[in-house]
């Protein structure tokens, strides 16, 4: 008889909050569609692993989580699919764009600053990468610098990346003027021949590869898939990456990470910390993007429309989205979506350079 | 500093047992202002690298566009 309790004297108060927690990240996912697609395979991966001697945890989950997650093979895996998803044909009428993608990755640079107040400097690193705002790019970091805050640095991007329609408009509210947020900015598309979308991924590796070779796997998977994409010869693998590949290593990725969504690794003050500083990041890659534009305006006669710095951040396509609605609103004849759906992909480019980077330097 | 402390007293509160209360914070993790100092170099640092690069990309692609432009 004593089999029908056994296991529930041995809940604690903590794997109790964990449940709590999955349960949140499942209602998040579902009722408000927040990220769906990682969070409600998070929450219930939390679930499992917050059961007492949870065989979820020592069995399957810690098999795809070695499987996939300790070697950074799912997060490189879903890049494949993001590069075949992405059009790149707004960025390469105006590569100028890029600037912003780059002005907007600042918030993790400054989050590692204050981050290292906090925390030993691998795991300030880690913290710092929340600022890719971009899943892959911060699990694929987190461990490969073998930071002990993956889940919580992995719910914290998710998380802030689903709230950027929450987050990005009242600071670029606070950051314009009316008269600047009315800025018109004309498209005027030049023709991107087939051979420029084509070698345009090939470039981007070398380069970016050259530089900061710890870089290779994140831009080159990206790439990879972009390249399938725009080749023309392999519309049934470009498919596949998009939807099935995509779709497949998300359900992967998202069961496995709750490995570290257990009670003794989720639920200290750290992440608590972790949280805030996350949303420091956030708030400041989108202040960079916006005050970068305003000290081009200072020296460019057709001014920039300072919002699309914003849309810089690799939460992509809501960015470039919300930028446009914002612009609309001020302004509804101001067309911006081609401009910040441009830098939105350039934040893309840039997000996972910044994480070559922040291997780089800390690795 | 004083909101850490408040932090760790409401888990003390909450704890049972005395000992969660350490195995609620991580080891290395403190209040360490002047660490932050150090990393400012990191982040010029960074930050120049990712303007380069795109710079070069940028200047690249601008290349590619030139050279098989639609005539």
């Amino acid at each position: 008889m004593d089999l029908l309790y056994k296991n529930l004297l041995e809940f604690t108060w903590q794997q109790g909050v964990m449940l709590l927690i999955g349960a949140l990240l499942i209602f998040l996912a579902i009722k408000k569609e927040m990220e769906p697609t990682l969070l409600l395979p998070m929450g219930f991966g939390t679930l499992l692993v917050n059961i007492p001697f949870s065989d979820a945890l020592t069995g399957p989950i810690n098999t795809l989580y070695n499987a996939g997650i300790a070697n950074e093979l799912f997060p490189l895996l879903l890049f494949i699919g993001i590069g075949a998803m992405i059009d790149f044909g707004p960025l390469l009428s105006n590569p100028k764009l890029m600037l912003f993608g780059a002005a907007a990755q600042f918030g993790i640079f400054f989050t590692v600053f204050m981050a290292r107040m906090f925390f030993p400097e691998i795991d300030a690193a880690c913290i710092g990468i929340i600022g890719a705002a971009d899943g892959p790019t911060s699990i694929a970091v987190a461990n490969t610098l073998g930071s002990q805050y993956v889940g919580a640095i992995t719910v914290a991007a998710y998380s802030y990346m689903a709230l950027v329609p929450i987050i990005q408009p009242p600071v670029i509210k606070l950051l314009t003027t009316k008269k600047e947020r009315k800025i018109r900015m004309a498209y005027e598309p030049k023709a991107v021949s087939k051979t420029t979308r084509i070698l345009f991924p090939c470039v981007i590796t070398l380069v970016a590869a050259a530089i900061v070779p710890q870089a290779t796997g994140l831009i080159g998977f990206l790439m990879f898939g972009n390249l399938i994409r725009e080749c023309g010869v392999l519309d049934s693998l470009s498919e596949t990456a998009q939807k099935v590949l995509a779709n497949l290593i998300t359900i992967f990725l998202g069961i496995s990470v709750a490995f570290n969504m257990t009670a003794e690794k989720f639920l200290k003050v750290d992440t608590l910390l972790i949280m805030g500083l996350g949303l420091v990041a956030f708030i400041v890659d989108t202040a960079g993007g916006v005050l970068f534009a305003k000290f081009l305006n200072l020296f460019t006669r057709k001014k920039i429309n300072p919002m699309i710095g914003a849309a810089g951040i690799s939460a992509f396509p809501m960015s470039g989205r919300i930028v446009h609605k914002m612009g609309l609103k001020e302004d509804p004849q101001n067309f911006l979506l081609m401009h910040s759906m441009g830098v939105n992909v350039s934040g893309q480019i840039a997000s996972v350079i910044a994480g070559g980077i922040i291997l780089n330097m800390f690795g | 500093m004083k909101l850490y402390t408040m932090m760790l007293q409401l888990l003390n509160a909450a704890a049972t047992d005395t000992s969660s209360v350490a195995e609620t914070v991580s080891e290395g993790m403190g209040w360490h202002p002047e660490k932050a100092l150090e990393t400012l170099d990191n982040m010029g640092i960074g930050m120049l690298v990712i303007f380069v690069i795109i710079g070069v990309i940028i200047i690249a692609t601008m290349l590619v566009n030139k050279i098989f432009s639609k005539k």
